[in-house]
């Protein structure tokens, strides 16, 4: 027996079940490990002294007394601390969920209570836990709340009706399986109501935005040995996909760059001005910025003679907390995503270009990921401008020598690393070739290490250059900026992130914090800047961790990725770029309602001519399945009889004539949309149903039929169904006797058959009329003495 | 009426008689919506958060809210799809009691029948509220007080006890028929027009209560509730005797047929029927001992002025009273006849006789002014009533002391309280 006591401990397995997820919804939110700790205790606790009964016998006056003195502390806390509101909030609803588990008595109004303050909590945890963890307590919340609401209703009307088990075992198992069916159904709906939500968040009062990433290295002014505390930080920033699926070879010395420094006092880097940024123009269709407007018309003319096509990658960029975008040199276009043109779009995204330090910058309104394409190109023959130098005997080269001169500040003294660079580059003649060579003096005789050594802490790179000898990427970048610009050199130092590791769950490859890197610009005359890596082998390769952690850890960022930006960032561009998707897949013509393709795009997505498309033939059956329903029980559904709707009478005429231009106009509409302006077609669309409903008048299929005949032929089909156990109608066997003896056989539907005689003979020869009804008790009959076992 | 089986689909609800349907309830019927939804309490609550949710989401455009959300809305679709899968195409009849008195719970039944193949669970079935047409509250409705869907805050009870009758039902099986008892209750006498039943459930969730409106109109008569009336039934005894007979005797008159017992006067076998029935049979006579009397009810005030509230309630005791009489009149075998204002039932014996008379004092009003004259009975189909019948008149003192006719009795209803 599916008894009422055990219905009321699965419910209230599951009640607690769902306290449990929705308090893990918010764990995360800053509550702290006191308080963490502290619910889990009681939410076990409070399970055992209910099964006890040690809590009955409290009286609700105190329990009273408990929440006013909860409510107390939180207007306190929310006075005199500082804390945010929303944690003090799910601090004060988590209390209130304590004190309900403690002192519920089993009544309907209790448990109401326990599950509204789970939904509170879990509305509550939408504000303060944005990570995946949040969308896996979130599918087993509504798989546990779902089945716990239904089980408590069940419950509820059990103990209404003052009974003590529900009849039968089997219903309760079917009942069961119900509800696990329901689970899934209501998680799905909820998913598709999720997408199909329009997005229109005007985000008057709490605009959209993410919590960024804290990041250092990039700010304006950058201290050396800074850089070693991020090194092992495997939070990732960028997500790169490429095209063909898998990393290339040369991705892992990617060299991102984020933003240059000009100045160094000796200790620090910094930007000496704030640079001059303005707006770059671009292509209002693709959203495409043309980067190589901005190269000089000598490495125009190296990177147009190399033959090679751009690269294009994807890449998602988290939100950081800066404004710098990452650039890969020589880099050909930006583009960034299509939005909708609202001055209240979060996503909605531009790029600025600082002219003086080449950076480039992604103005947003909020705080989002954003999801980018870039095009690059492969680096140039080096050959080229390695002979290239200063003509400062030109107007043109005097100009761009001044516009560059800020770039050759040195501090004050360093005569130690002045006299290195002197003999370092005694050999060279040109900028790229003192700048291979120091480049080339660095890797070979100094170590890289994140381990700093102790050295000067007021001169920190001849420290690094002449006592420790060991020190990582920003020591040799420093190094070789300076050394360059004591060689005549203008040089920068820019900071960034090299390469990625590869995360083979998400096929993208993964920048993480971890892999910021700096290193050195070094301007060669007429081409622009050039980078260039002093850092051993050593300190570039990315740190990529092996073994089940580091898989683990791949699949949680894949799932991380996935989850920010189909779930989070989801939104109305989102939902339009997938209604285009849909209409282009369901369009033969592939032509989108929302904006027309070129007609370059369409020629390349032409289906194949003579060819049956699937989507096509999706349409084709869900059209005749339409068709095929509207046939009932062998007779096109509206007319048989005349109909009453609201007080007016419709004859049989008027809606085979309604039906039949509903038909050929969905049938016309619907060819057109396929197929366009082919006027053949559209008269097969439209004139398709027309003959196939004529056709079914042609092959009576018993359309129209009169009462009478509706009755003789409920007659053949029980006829039919007697024939299934093998009893045939003899020559000389009445109707009425023929029915006589099929109760004799079946003797458990006797009432039905005596039923269906009665209308039967009624309708045959009473000149009755069957109503609706009666022939539905008609069909049932029939159905049951089909479903009846054969008699021996 | 006879109860008949109907379908509750939507669209396929019987009335009655259309014909006779006036243009306002055939609007309201027009109008009225297949399916009527209430919120539970729990469901104004989920309501309300639902809408928080919503307007959460859609200010700060957190899709994760939008998750939640989805989640909401995703509960209240699944209770609309399930709780009409529950109700479809279910067959309803219903078995009324045959006789019902006011203030007591009669017992009746509904039959429900489940054509489809999978089953439905917790249903509720309930009588709609019933208009009383004729009696102390004509025009008023009895019944549970639908609150109106917009009125969330308004606390709606779906366990009271105020429906006309309700009955539950926690499954029923595929193809499977059941009947379930119910308890009709109507707390005044009169007659009354219910225009239907209504199936709910608030399966599968409890957030809200669908509900179906069944049309199917039935009038149920409510007799009086029999009051106490030992004073009265001696005052007819003392007058005219103890005993009133109706049994087999020495008279003339036939009361019918028996088997013959051994030891009987041969003379008096009924040859005739005997032969007919192949064994003998003796022919009785009905005993002449037997007492008649005639209740005649005056329902009139004996005052122009309309009758004030203490009036009517005497009037209401009164008729109480007078349904006690004819209760204990009957039950010691008096032949009884009752003569109103408005009608009258010719004399008769038997439980079913009785139903006769309660059933036309269940549909009296209290007339103003003086009684006038009073329609004839008949004491049986050979004529008017003997001279030898007692006649009871029963009235208000006023009306007694005007009316025209004169009384072997007179039963005075007391009016001097308003309490009743």
């Amino acid at each position: 027996m599916f008894a009422l006591q055990k219905l009321a401990r699965r419910h209230e397995i599951l009640m607690y079940l769902c306290a449990l997820l929705s308090f893990l919804a918010v764990a995360t939110g800053g509550l702290g490990i006191l308080m963490n700790g502290f619910f889990i205790l009681c939410w076990a606790f409070s399970w055992f002294a209910h099964g006890r009964g040690w809590t009955e016998k409290v009286p609700t006056q105190i329990w009273n007394g408990i929440i006013l003195t909860t409510v107390a502390i939180t207007g306190a806390q929310m006075y005199l601390t500082e804390e945010s509101i929303i944690t003090i909030g799910v601090r004060f609803i988590l209390l209130l969920l304590i004190i309900k588990l403690f002192s519920r008595k089993g009544g309907e109004r209790d448990d109401w209570q326990i599950y509204a303050l789970t939904f509170l909590l879990m509305a509550a945890g939408t504000a303060i836990n944005e990570d995946v963890a949040y969308g896996v307590v979130f599918a087993l919340y509504v798989f546990f709340v779902t089945f716990g609401l239904a089980l408590f209703h069940m419950y509820t009307e059990t103990s209404r009706l003052k009974a003590t088990s529900i009849r039968r075992e089997g219903m309760a198992r079917v009942y069961q399986v119900a509800l696990v069916l329901l689970s899934g159904a209501v998680f799905l709906s909820s998913v598709t109501i999720f997408f199909v939500f329009p997005r229109v968040g005007l985000g008057f009062f709490a605009p959209k935005t993410r919590s960024a990433q804290a990041m250092t290295g990039f700010s304006d002014k950058v201290e050396l040995g800074s850089h070693g505390v991020i090194r092992d930080n495997p939070e990732v920033v960028l997500r790169v996909e490429f095209p063909s699926g898998s990393m290339p070879s040369d991705a892992p010395s990617y060299h991102w760059r984020m933003l240059s420094y000009d100045s160094y006092d000796g200790v620090k880097w910094e930007r000496s001005t704030k640079g001059k940024a303005f707006n770059l123009s671009f292509d209002s269709q693709t959203r495409t910025y043309d980067l190589s407007q901005l190269y000089t018309k000598k490495l125009d003319e190296a990177v147009d003679t190399s033959g090679h096509q751009p690269r294009t990658i994807r890449v998602y960029m988290e939100p950081l907390g800066v404004s710098q975008g990452p650039q890969i040199w020589p880099m050909q276009s930006y583009v960034l995503p299509q939005t909708i043109p609202l001055p209240f779009n979060p996503k909605a995204a531009w790029l600025r270009y600082d002219t003086r330090y080449q950076d480039i910058y992604i103005q947003q309104r909020n705080e989002v990921g954003i999801v980018m394409e870039m095009a690059i190109h492969p680096e140039p023959d080096r050959a080229l401008y390695e002979d290239v130098v200063f003509n400062l005997e030109t107007k043109q080269g005097a100009i761009e020598f001044a516009n560059i001169e800020p770039f050759l500040q040195l501090p004050e003294g360093m005569g130690r690393m002045r006299q290195l660079a002197e003999q370092v580059t005694a050999t060279a003649t040109t900028p790229y070739k003192k700048a291979a060579i120091i480049e080339e003096y660095l890797k070979a005789n100094y170590t890289y290490t994140t381990n700093l050594p102790q050295v000067d802490k007021n001169n920190p790179v001849e420290g690094f250059l002449f006592d420790s000898k060991k020190g990582h990427c920003e020591f040799f970048a420093t190094s070789m900026a300076l050394m360059l610009r004591a060689a005549g050199v203008p040089s920068r130092v820019v900071n960034g992130f090299l390469g990625g590791v590869w995360n083979s769950a998400g096929e993208y490859m993964a920048v993480r914090q971890g892999d910021a890197h700096a290193w050195v610009e070094v301007y060669i005359p007429e081409y622009g800047w050039v980078p260039f890596d002093p850092t051993p082998s050593a300190g570039t390769q990315p740190l990529q961790q092996t073994g089940i952690t580091a898989q683990l850890r791949d699949l949680y960022d894949a799932a991380r990725m996935n989850w920010m930006r189909y779930v989070i960032e989801y939104d109305l561009d989102s939902q339009i770029e997938g209604l285009r998707a849909l209409s282009k897949m369901l369009s033969p013509s592939s032509r989108t309602f929302l904006n027309e393709s070129s007609d370059a795009e369409q020629e390349e997505e032409k289906p194949s001519e003579g060819g049956v498309q699937t989507r096509d033939l999706i349409l084709w059956v869900v059209f005749l399945l339409i068709l095929w329903r509207s046939f009932r029980n062998g007779r096109l559904y509206y007319t048989t009889n005349p109909r009453i709707y609201g007080g007016i009478t419709i004859p049989p005429a008027a809606m085979i004539a309604a039906g039949a231009v509903l038909w050929a106009g969905l049938g016309l509409g619907w060819m057109r949309w396929f197929t366009g302006d082919d006027i053949p077609l559209q008269l097969v669309g439209g004139g398709g149903p027309l003959a196939m409903t004529a056709i079914a008048i042609l092959l009576g299929a018993n359309f129209g039929a009169s009462r009478d005949q509706l009755a003789s032929g409920l007659f053949g089909e029980l006829e039919r169904a007697a024939m299934r156990h093998g009893i045939t109608r003899e020559t000389d066997e009445g109707p009425a006797a023929f029915i006589a003896r099929l109760q004799e056989l079946f003797p458990a539907q006797r009432a039905s058959l005596g039923r269906f005689r009665a209308l039967y003979l009624g309708a045959r020869f009473g000149s009755r009329e069957l109503s609706q009804e009666e022939e539905a008790k008609m069909r049932e009959a029939i159905k049951a003495l089909r479903r009846e076992k054969s008699p021996e | 009426m006879a109860s008949s089986p109907f379908s509750v689909g939507a669209g396929e609800q019987e009335v009655s008689d259309p014909a006779r349907e006036t243009f306002r309830q055939r609007m309201r019927r027009m109008m009225r919506p297949p399916r009527r939804l209430a919120f539970t309490r729990a469901g104004k609550f989920f309501m309300l958060l639902t809408l928080a949710v919503g307007a959460g989401a859609l200010n700060t455009g957190n899709n994760l809210l939008f998750l939640l959300l989805g989640m909401m809305l995703s509960a209240i679709i699944a209770s609309g799809i399930l709780s009409e899968a529950v109700l479809r195409k279910l067959w309803l009849e219903r078995r009324a009691p045959s006789r019902i008195f006011a203030n007591r719970a009669a017992a009746g039944s509904f039959k429900l029948n489940n054509p489809r193949s999978y089953l439905s669970l917790n249903i509720e079935i309930s009588e709609r509220n019933a208009t009383c047409e004729v009696g102390p509250i004509a025009g008023q409705e009895i019944g549970h007080k639908d609150v109106p869907a917009y009125k969330f805050w308004v606390e709606d009870s779906f366990d009271g006890d105020d429906y006309v009758a309700i009955a539950r039902m926690p499954e029923l099986g595929p193809g499977e028929t059941k009947h379930t008892q119910a308890l009709y209750n109507f707390p005044f006498r009169g007659r009354y027009k219910s225009p239907g039943m209504r199936l709910a459930t608030r399966f599968p969730f409890g957030i809200f209560h669908k509900i179906v409106e069944v049309d199917h109109e039935r009038e149920f008569i409510v007799f009086p509730e029999p009051a106490p009336a030992d004073d009265w039934a001696a005052d007819v005894a003392a007058r005219f005797g103890d005993i009133a007979r109706n049994r087999a005797g020495s008279g003339e008159e036939y009361f019918g047929l028996r088997d013959w017992r051994e030891g009987e006067d041969r003379r008096q076998i009924h040859w005739k029927s005997s032969a007919r029935r192949g064994s003998f049979v003796v022919r009785e006579s009905e005993e002449q001992e037997q007492r008649a009397v005639e209740i005649i009810l005056l329902h009139a005030t004996g005052h122009k002025s309309p009758a004030p509230a203490y009036m009517k309630d005497a009037f209401e005791e009164g008729l109480r009273k007078t349904a006690g009489l004819l209760e204990e009149l009957v039950a010691q075998r008096y032949r009884v006849a009752l003569r109103t204002l408005d009608g009258a039932t010719d004399a008769g014996e038997g439980v079913t006789h009785l139903d006769r008379m309660l059933h036309q004092l269940a549909t009296l009003t209290l007339h103003e002014g003086s009684p006038s004259a009073l329609p004839a009975t008949r004491v049986s189909s050979g004529g008017p009533m003997r001279n030898d019948v007692a006649r009871v008149g029963i009235g208000f003192g006023s009306a007694l002391d005007q009316c025209p006719e004169t009384f072997d009795l007179s039963l005075v209803v007391d009016q001097s309280t308003e309490e009743v």
